[in-house]
């Protein structure tokens, strides 16, 4: 290929990595059904998540994305990493930008082939074991996920604030963007945020060849891939340009040759060398086929790429079957039925706390689409393995009626996809008053928040003296959606509230009582 | 009427109607001449639109109480995320009909808000009441925005004396109420003086600060020149929100409109089916001289179509 069809082949890559990038933003942060399917669309091409979904949650296999993906990587090598992974194009934007300002170059870097391997088989047994807190801390898909939601979002928030003032003064009445959640939150995410910025800015790629768990099983399927990034050894003169220019510091100048594993397929080394000495093709000469070593660092050789991911394997399918996973049955039966008292409550379609904190990578998607905001990442409520997965917050919001998005959304079907018919049938938890905080009884007044949100009826007012009237609670056909928690105007601890299930149960549903309405227009008029 | 013009007008109209309330003397605030040729109109057979027409004609026109170039502020109730037919919130067409009707009268702009209970998208959207404002022509604020509201202090209140209210209740010319009546299982029914509820930020301090003298009281701050009780479809039973198994829906095709808060739920009730006496809230707005409940002394256009 000519220089300008690399040209135009890099241009094209800039574009869809955009296009898929802004798709991501704007699907995120619009909610209403169009975006949320762009949305899930776009999620069931990321590679865990979908692989999670399919794999452990029993998802569609219309959620399968990471088949192609593998197909792809195989094929041309990591390209998913450049177009498809949303915290990879924002490392790019990232290069792009500090490149610009500062000429920064980019050094050739070691392989780290062992490391990665190490930090990817670590996170990834903790998933297999039941615990995916470093897996959810370092899957890219979930790093992006909480940038936005934790970063982004309420920037958008403050942002959005002056934008109302502004246009207030010409008589414009807009919402500003809402956005509630605690600050531990955003301070972890920031500090995160502020590393990797940091790390992307001056050595590139970083952290798609040292700690990202998708970028390690990538590398393992991209060792050979069919179409690769290729020297001509007697075009090219070593002066070192593509080096200069290659953010996953893949290329090896002295011994002409590209680490195929480690790199992205941005095509910047093709458009940037001078001798056209790089290009992207089906590598025929099998005499090639052993390349000389990686300079300064074992190479990952496909024995030593192979010993590392049965290793991997290996440790990973052990501690599975030593916890006695069984990812495939999405309604194992828990231990633990009875509630723990102060358990915090589970989204709709978790199913099960075991269920739940074993899929979850804290990707935060749901909590940035729930159009109540009661969806708040948890720290340490639902244990280590739940470390910052989503719990309903009821002293902030309540579970929305006639909505299931956060359950359609999960990538990882963590959330098991419900539609608000079947998520209205579920029961998170039951609730339950205490006479002794309510305002009818320690203030002899009527007050009735409670009963006038409940969608179920399951909390109504019934008579009770001088006209007063108290509230009623009715668990079978309790939801525990929260909303008499949240309406409770006493203060904390609220004199209603919800008793978590750590394994949601189904609720009764009462016939109803009038299928239309009366007509019942009077004879005189009654006053 | 610029803020600061408002602001003085609203703290002589409360100190004024604190030395009226102190003096045991309520006085009759904004706009309540009792110069038109009735002080209550109720409509029964139409349809809700229809009926706004024939009833506010029999009033003497809304030209009574919208002038040319006044801005106008129609609070409906959207507060839930429920469609229209479930009898929860105002019928949208009658929304529609009232804003068409405010423009044609020369309104500079016609605004509508509810501070929902659901999410604000959502009950907006469901409700259809947001589809309404713009059919009629108006434009529907965003209700459950915290810097939209005002702190503003309650004339006489003894319990809400100092109320986060939504700026454009300060700022409007005219407020028109627009309610639908239901069942409430804790205040018995919800009409007009209980519609204001949604005009307020902290509906938390009403609960836990004698909800029903709260309600009375917020009127004291800002009575509506006009108000429209829905009563097309009247939920009898499982009020506010209505649910499947447990409410029960009337269709009484009736429609209630008055200048005077405390007469329309007074009539309200006794279509629902109640006593006024037996709802607090009404017995309180009475007593603070907000109108009043005894319809005897009012002169009512009763009208069948």
């Amino acid at each position: 290929m000519s220089k300008q069809g690399y040209k135009a082949v890099k241009l094209l890559r800039i574009a869809v990595a955009g296009a898929i990038l802004l798709l991501f933003y704007i699907s995120i942060s619009i909610s209403q059904p169009l975006y949320n399917s762009i949305l899930k669309n776009l999620t069931r091409l990321q590679f865990f998540p979908s692989l999670i979904n399919v794999v452990f949650s029993g998802g569609s296999w219309l959620a399968a994305g990471f088949l192609p993906v593998t197909f792809f990587t195989l094929l041309v090598g990591r390209l998913y990493c450049s177009v498809l992974c949303p915290l990879g194009i924002v490392q790019d934007i990232l290069i792009f930008s500090s490149g610009k300002k500062r000429h920064r170059k980019y050094r050739t870097s070691p392989s780290a082939a062992r490391l990665h391997a190490a930090i990817a088989s670590i996170s990834l047994v903790g998933l297999l074991i039941g615990l995916p807190l470093l897996f959810g801390l370092l899957e890219p898909y979930a790093f992006w996920g909480r940038i936005y939601r934790d970063l982004v979002l309420p920037l958008a928030a403050g942002v959005s604030i002056g934008v109302v003032e502004v246009l207030r003064t010409v008589n414009i009445f807009w919402a500003p963007v809402q956005f509630r959640g605690e600050i531990a939150a955003v301070m972890m995410t920031l500090i995160a945020a502020v590393l990797f910025v940091w790390l992307t800015c001056r050595y590139g790629r970083w952290y798609c060849n040292r700690l990202c768990p998708t970028g390690a099983v990538l590398r393992l399927l991209s060792l050979r891939p069919i179409v690769r990034m290729e020297f001509d050894k007697e075009l090219c003169t070593k002066c070192g340009v593509c080096a200069h220019v290659c953010p996953a510091g893949c290329i090896d100048v002295s011994a002409q040759r590209v680490e195929y594993n480690r790199c992205i397929v941005c095509f910047e080394c093709t458009v940037h060398c001078p001798f056209d000495a790089l290009s992207f093709t089906a590598f025929s000469h099998r005499k090639q086929r052993q390349p000389a070593p990686f300079a300064g660092d074992p190479d990952l050789g496909r024995r030593k790429a192979l010993m590392l991911a049965v290793g991997s394997l290996g440790a990973a399918a052990v501690g599975g079957f030593g916890f006695s996973l069984r990812p495939l049955s999405a309604a194992s039966p828990d231990s633990s039925v009875q509630d723990t008292p102060g358990l915090a409550v589970l989204p709709p379609g978790s199913q099960s706390k075991r269920r739940y904190t074993r899929r979850c990578v804290s990707c935060h998607t749901c909590v940035s689409v729930c159009p109540t905001h009661v969806l708040q990442p948890s720290f340490f409520a639902l244990g280590v393995s739940g470390f910052l997965q989503p719990i309903m917050d009821y002293k902030t919001a309540y579970c929305e009626w006639e909505c299931s998005r956060c359950t359609q959304i999960c990538p990882t079907g963590a959330l098991k996809p419900l539609s608000i018919p079947q998520k209205k049938l579920v029961q998170m938890g039951t609730v339950e008053f205490d006479q002794d905080r309510c305002v009818v009884f320690t203030d002899g007044t009527d007050c009735g928040a409670c009963a006038e949100v409940c969608p179920t009826q399951a909390v109504r007012m019934v008579p009770y003296k001088n006209g007063l009237t108290q509230p009623h609670t009715e668990t079978d056909i309790c939801s525990g959606c929260g909303s008499c928690e949240y309406a409770c105007p006493v203060d904390l601890p609220k004199a209603i509230f919800v008793v978590a299930h750590s394994r949601h149960q189904t609720r009764d549903e009462r016939v109803p009582q009038q299928t239309s309405p009366t007509e019942d227009v009077p004879e005189e008029f009654p006053f | 009427m610029d803020r600061r013009e408002f602001l003085q007008t609203l703290s002589r109209y409360s100190l004024a109607a604190g030395a009226g309330v102190l003096l045991g003397k309520p006085l009759s605030l904004y706009g309540q001449q009792t110069s038109g040729p009735y002080d209550m109109t109720a409509v029964m057979g139409g349809e809700p639109a229809g009926m706004f027409d024939t009833g506010i004609t029999a009033l003497g026109g809304l030209g009574r109480f919208v002038k040319k170039g006044q801005v106008v502020l129609i609070k409906p109730n959207a507060s839930w995320n429920v469609e229209p037919e479930r009898g929860a919130t105002t019928t949208p067409a009658l929304v529609s009909r009232i804003v068409q009707r405010c423009v044609e009268a020369g309104a500079a702009k016609v605004y509508v808000v509810d501070h929902t209970i659901d999410n604000w998208k959502l009950a907006y959207s469901t409700t259809q009441i947001e589809k309404a404002a713009k059919e009629g022509g108006g434009q529907m604020l965003p209700g459950s925005s915290k810097g939209y509201f005002q702190e503003a202090a309650v004339p006489g209140a003894k319990n809400l004396k100092s109320v986060m209210v939504h700026e454009m209740v300060l700022e409007a010319d005219v407020v028109i109420n627009v309610p639908i009546l239901k069942h409430h299982g804790s205040t018995t029914i919800t009409c007009a003086l209980k519609n204001l509820m949604g005009l307020v930020w902290d509906r938390w301090y009403y609960h836990s600060n004698d909800l029903h003298r709260c309600i009375a009281e917020f009127a004291l701050l800002r009575v509506p020149s006009l108000n429209v009780v829905d009563a097309y479809t009247v939920m009898t039973s499982g009020g506010p929100r209505g649910s499947s198994h447990r409410s029960s829906l009337s269709v009484k095709k009736m429609q209630i409109i008055s200048p005077d808060i405390v007469a329309v739920d007074a009539a309200a009730a006794a279509t629902w089916g109640t006593d006024a006496s037996s709802v607090r809230y009404i017995n309180i707005a009475d007593e603070l001289g907000i109108g009043t409940k005894n319809l005897d002394n009012l002169r009512i256009k009763r009208i069948r179509v």
